[in-house]
């Protein structure tokens, strides 16, 4: 083997030479220079200028393979060459002059040669960013900002790298001057100040309709130019904060030293989480009320020089949780400044005080909240509410009520609160106490709405823990109190209210359970289509009627109910997911709907603004497939709150994409143990593949559903499910019984309890649950189900008392009435018609059995194949046809040896081929 | 009761975790042991992510890395970033195996033997660098880190680990500068190394 040039034996000095020869060849600002030093440097060592020389060849490559990394960074981003300055070109652009510098880089004011000639600003990213991504990301979004059209704000034009591998930006030029500047400079008063800023608001509701969140709105991006003497404000930086400061945020995750976009004075809690990464329109809110403050009090909500000075985990802090003063608060404690301040006003002290108290400060403290489903929804909430305060009309913004305060209360003690279930039994016994010996009318009044006040307060901790079913039940404790109707009408209201919602929310989360948990067959279409229909109705009763409402009064009723939207928003994305499931499988149901699917989708959009979520309803609405796999394996995932997780589960369930759907799933669970639909989606998929480890599996998801919500009955259906699938029926039949004790009349329990006491031979217990199933309102494809239990009872069991062929026939046909595609109904009839010693029949219904193959639920309730090639022998032996019943007994067996164990685990299975083996006289081969 | 999945990387995950926290304290062989763990992980993940469909390996491979910190390493616990940049030394080794291995593997199908035409052709498509670029990088890199072991790992840091610039220099414990000088001399010594490869090879 040669040594190779640089090969070990080389001396050490020599190594270290090459090096530094190398490095400070690169220094040398031209190639002469370069030469001249090599020639020095390198004197009498030839071989050391070979190598220094091909270094250099080497160094000035492009485009290698390290130049890319394939983990997607950027591996050139710090070669710095400082050619961009003034004067110089930039792809069609030529530098002017510098008309900015900031967090993130100059800004250039620069003319564009083509393909039109005009000015532009054009911001150039300062080097230690990742071009790669920046650009990466900027495409992602490009689309989107091209779709930005807006007076007031400034378009973003173009992106690219300079010769140096910079990312720059090119934008609409705005010759203006920071907001609040102007505003102090034109002494505009509140009223001019607030026209200006609603303007402002619309602008960014503008973008946030598009899909794009600024998030780095503060003055400097907020510029006020003169169009005929009028102040016309205008946005800029659309999208190039998300390209440039996403990927820093990004970083935090890994490193933890955090860099901060911008000035953290404009942050929102959530971008001064560690993650920092769960942005959506509402932090843009919360930097509007910052603004907002500003315009007001000219000062920040929090103080400058505070935050500058604080260590970074305090300033992260001090965002997250400090509450900063009302802006009147703010407003008397500022000294002599006040003078000036309002003066730039254009009112005086004791005046900008009191424009500023009552409406003004709640407006303010609203857009501020640090929880942000508790801030307005939308930057048109905030700039509406600022139109009612300028029209004397009543905000939506209110002072913090007790109940607020109670639930803020309440986040802080969670632990203190468990006790107060007790304490609530308590004064109940107390109030009744108290009712005995007074009569006064005021007295008992008084006593009512204490007890409903605590009713509420308890219903409101179980609402924010999303505890529905737990919730409704404290809510029922006020039904009797409000049949006396005797407490003051504004408590009433509020517990009638919180009834009516509750019970809406059951009802939306009954269908939910319902509908997402079988795959494409006539049967879960079906389901689909009920689900559909279901919760139309259930919406259209609770007073937001889709195809009747404007969309904006729609958004308005469902974001009005804030202490449920966390269970209506996911269950109008389920009815969106079955929609959809509907319209990829049932092309003729799809221009009908179209119209009022449309509104679906608006409406989520503009009541639920996140953005991921959007981007999943737009990929499944639009069926693009790549779309929603890149979502699902994006490793953006992982920072998505559950409900986005939820609602990418619903979207694959609707497009089949079922290996995504449960890897998405199991990164939910292992992110969210203790949400619980994502446990419950999780369980029902294992549980329902029928294979023991996995339902083994589901069932301990199921578990910890249950643990959630104690009382689901949904849980303890499906949790009921996988014990069955085990065969461990007492366990099944003890969740079936609990199920039946939470909820008495629905029929669901009854059928899955008497399908268990079938297994546990407790033949009469199980037909009177299945006909008390049948009494109860059971939907179409279900009473089929419970028609065959019923069917199987009566034609193969031993017991005398039980065999009643006709019955059998009767139920069977029935079955069949409703599910004539289902295998296992005709397999009833096949046993039942055998029964009846009708062997021609029976032969005709098995063989239509065997030819069906699948049952109901698309093959997962298939019974065993055997069962008809036995009772076909049989019935072939009957009419004499001795060698086809022989061949058909054959069939039978041959199944059995190739199944599964779960599969041939069947009790009547065994019975069903002793009664073949003797009827066909075949030696005894009872072994299995 | 069998143990679940997620039962198993959960219990990875704690075992990740304390390693990293004695390989920040100082244990060698703490550090050491780090460097299987990771790789399973990564590889059943690479594994994965080749079996769904577009197996786009330069989009793939940023997310493998996440993916495997979030699943293996309990932020809560590991704050410090040297605790952390043992994961990423570990993660950037074993990338690098995965890498080298699929080239190797894709340099076999591509001189004949897989009769898997089908196959042949999605790989055409999706596979970003040449293979045999990949494996003459990591030939060379090898070579070098015989002679700059410090100047290789943050090669490696930042080509197979998906750390920046910054990153590395921190994890490495040097200036911004020096990394700068290391990074401009280590990638013409590797391009030299892998250009003079190139002629004998034919």
């Amino acid at each position: 083997m040669a040594l190779p040039a640089d090969g070990i034996g080389r001396k050490a000095t020599s190594l270290t030479n090459e090096e530094t020869i190398f490095a400070n060849a690169l220094r040398k600002s031209s190639a002469t220079e370069r030469d001249e030093y090599l020639d020095q440097a390198c004197t009498g060592n030839a071989q050391l200028r070979d190598d220094v020389e091909r270094l250099l060849r080497a160094h000035d490559r492009r485009g290698g393979i390290l130049e890319a990394s394939p983990l997607g960074t950027d591996a050139t981003a710090p070669t710095r060459t400082a050619s961009e300055g003034i004067g110089a070109t930039i792809g069609p652009y030529k530098l002017l002059e510098q008309i900015g510098g900031g967090g993130m880089g100059a800004v250039y004011m620069a003319e564009q040669l083509r393909p039109v000639r005009r000015k532009v600003a054009l911001k150039i990213i300062k080097p230690g960013m990742d071009s790669a991504q920046i650009i990466a990301r900027f495409e992602a979004e490009r689309q989107a900002l091209t779709m930005m059209d807006h007076p007031n704000i400034a378009k973003v034009l173009d992106a690219g790298t300079t010769d140096a591998g910079r990312p720059y930006f090119v934008m609409e030029l705005v010759k203006g001057i920071p907001i609040t500047d102007y505003c102090d400079q034109a002494r505009l008063n509140m009223r001019q100040r607030l026209e200006l800023f609603i303007n402002v608001c619309n602008a960014v509701q503008h973008a946030h309709q598009k899909g794009v969140i600024h998030r780095d709105l503060k003055p400097s991006n907020v510029l006020v130019t003169l169009h005929d003497d009028k102040p016309v404000p205008k946005v800029i930086d659309f999208g190039i904060a998300k390209a440039a400061g996403q990927l820093l945020t990004d970083k935090t995750l890994f490193t933890n030293y955090a860099q901060i976009v911008g000035t953290p004075l404009y942050m929102s809690p959530e971008q001064a989480q560690i993650s920092g990464l769960d942005v959506d329109t509402r932090s843009d809110v919360y930097a509007l009320g910052v603004l907002l403050y500003e315009l007001l009090t000219g000062t920040t909500p929090f103080d400058k020089q505070r935050l500058r000075d604080a260590a970074y985990d305090e300033m992260r802090r001090i965002i997250r949780e400090e509450d900063p003063p009302k802006p009147s608060t703010r407003l008397s404690t500022m000294g002599e400044k006040l003078t000036l301040v309002s003066q730039q006003r254009h009112t005086d002290t004791k005046h900008l005080g009191q424009l500023v108290r009552g409406e003004l400060d709640w407006i303010v403290m609203k857009a501020l909240e640090k929880d942000r489903t508790r801030r307005y929804e939308t930057a048109t909430g905030l700039a509406r509410d600022l139109r009612r305060y300028l029209s004397d009309e009543p905000v939506e913004a209110c002072p913090p009520s007790a109940r607020y305060r109670f639930r803020k209360f309440a986040r802080r003690n969670k632990s203190a609160l468990a006790v107060s279930g007790l304490v609530l039994l308590f004064l109940v016994l107390l109030g009744s106490a108290i009712g005995w010996t007074v009569r006064d009318r005021t007295a008992r009044q008084a006593r009512v709405s204490g007890q409903l006040e605590l009713i509420l307060k308890e219903v409101a901790r179980l609402e924010e823990a999303e505890k529905w079913s737990e919730a409704l039940i404290s809510a029922r404790q006020a039904e009797p109190a409000l049949a006396e109707g005797e407490a003051p009408s504004e408590t009433q209201e509020r517990a009638r209210q919180a009834l009516a919602d509750l019970k809406l929310v059951q009802q939306l989360e009954d269908i939910r359970a319902k509908s997402g948990t079988v795959w494409v067959t006539d049967v879960a279409l079906r389901l689909a289509a009920q689900a559909d229909q279901e919760y139309a109705a259930a919406l259209r009763q609770a007073g937001i009627d889709l195809d009747a409402l404007p969309t904006s009064e729609a958004v308005h009723r469902i974001t009005a109910r804030r202490e449920i939207a966390a269970a209506l928003l996911p269950a109008l994305d389920d009815w969106l997911a079955v929609r959809i499931m509907r319209r990829n499988v049932e092309v003729r149901s799809m221009n009908k709907d179209e119209a009022s699917f449309r509104r679906l989708i608006d409406l989520l959009h503009d009541a639920d603004p996140d953005l991921w979520r959007q981007r999943v309803r737009e990929a499944m609405a639009r069926r693009d497939q790549s779309a929603l796999a890149d979502l699902a394996t994006s490793a953006e995932l992982d920072r998505q709150p559950a409900a986005t997780l939820t609602l990418l589960y619903s979207a694959l369930w609707a497009s089949g994409k079922d290996r995504e759907r449960e890897m998405v799933l199991r990164r939910a669970q292992w992110k969210y143990p203790s949400d619980y639909w994502i446990n419950h989606r999780l369980g029902v998929d294992l549980i329902w593949r029928r294979k023991p480890d996995d339902v083994r599996e589901g069932i301990g998801f199921m578990r910890a559903a249950l643990a959630l919500r104690p009382q689901s009955i949904h849980a303890l259906l499906n949790l009921g499910n996988g014990y069955f699938f085990l065969g461990q029926y007492d366990q099944a039949i003890a969740c079936y019984r609990k199920m039946i004790e939470i909820s008495p009349n629905s029929w669901v329990g009854f059928a899955s309890l008497g399908g268990s006491l079938v297994r546990k031979g407790l033949y009469d217990e199980a037909i009177a649950a299945l006909e008390q199933a049948l009494k109860k309102s059971i939907s179409a494809p279900y009473s089929a189900g419970v028609y065959v239990d019923l069917s199987m009872i009566h034609s193969s069991r031993p017991e005398v008392h039980l065999r009643n062929a006709g019955r059998a026939a009767e139920f069977a046909e029935k079955a069949i009435q409703i599910e004539p595609q289902a295998s296992n109904h005709w397999t009833a009839l096949g046993i039942a018609r055998y029964r009846q010693s009708r062997w021609q029949e029976a032969r005709t219904a098995l063989e239509k059995a065997l030819e069906l193959g699948t049952d109901s639920w698309g093959g997962t309730h298939r019974w065993p194949e055997a069962i008809d090639w036995f009772f076909l022998a049989m019935s072939n032996w009957q009419l004499g046809q001795t060698d086809q019943a022989r061949q058909c007994y054959g069939r039978a067996v041959q199944w059995m040896e190739k199944a599964q164990p779960w599969e041939i685990d069947i009790e009547e299975l065994a019975r069903f081929r002793t009664e073949a083996e003797n009827l066909l006289a075949v030696p005894g081969s009872t072994t299995r | 009761m069998m143990m679940s999945s997620s039962d198993q990387s959960r219990a990875c995950a704690a075992q990740v975790t304390t390693l990293l926290n004695r390989a920040r304290d100082g244990d060698a062989q703490a550090a050491a042991n780090l460097l299987p763990l990771v790789y399973e992980q990564l590889r059943a993940l690479a594994d994965r992510k080749m079996q769904q469909e577009r197996p786009d390996q330069t989009l793939q491979a940023t997310a493998l890395v996440h993916e495997a910190y979030l699943r293996l390493v309990d932020t809560t616990k590991v704050q410090l970033w040297e605790g952390r940049w043992h994961f990423f030394a570990a993660a950037a080794e074993s990338m690098r195996r995965i890498l080298v291995d699929n080239a190797r593997r894709r340099g076999r199908i591509k001189r004949g033997g897989n009769l898997n035409r089908v196959d042949l052709d999605k790989l055409e498509v999706t596979v970003h660098d040449p293979p045999d670029e990949l494996l003459a990088l990591d030939e060379a890199l090898t070579r070098f880190a015989q002679q700059h072991p410090e100047k290789a790992q943050l090669v490696n840091l930042r080509y197979f680990g998906g750390l920046t610039h910054e990153e590395a220099a921190q994890a490495l414990r040097i200036s911004l500068s020096t990394a700068d000088r290391h990074w401009a001399y280590a990638r013409a010594w590797l391009y030299r190394q892998m250009a003079s490869e190139e002629k004998p090879r034919h």
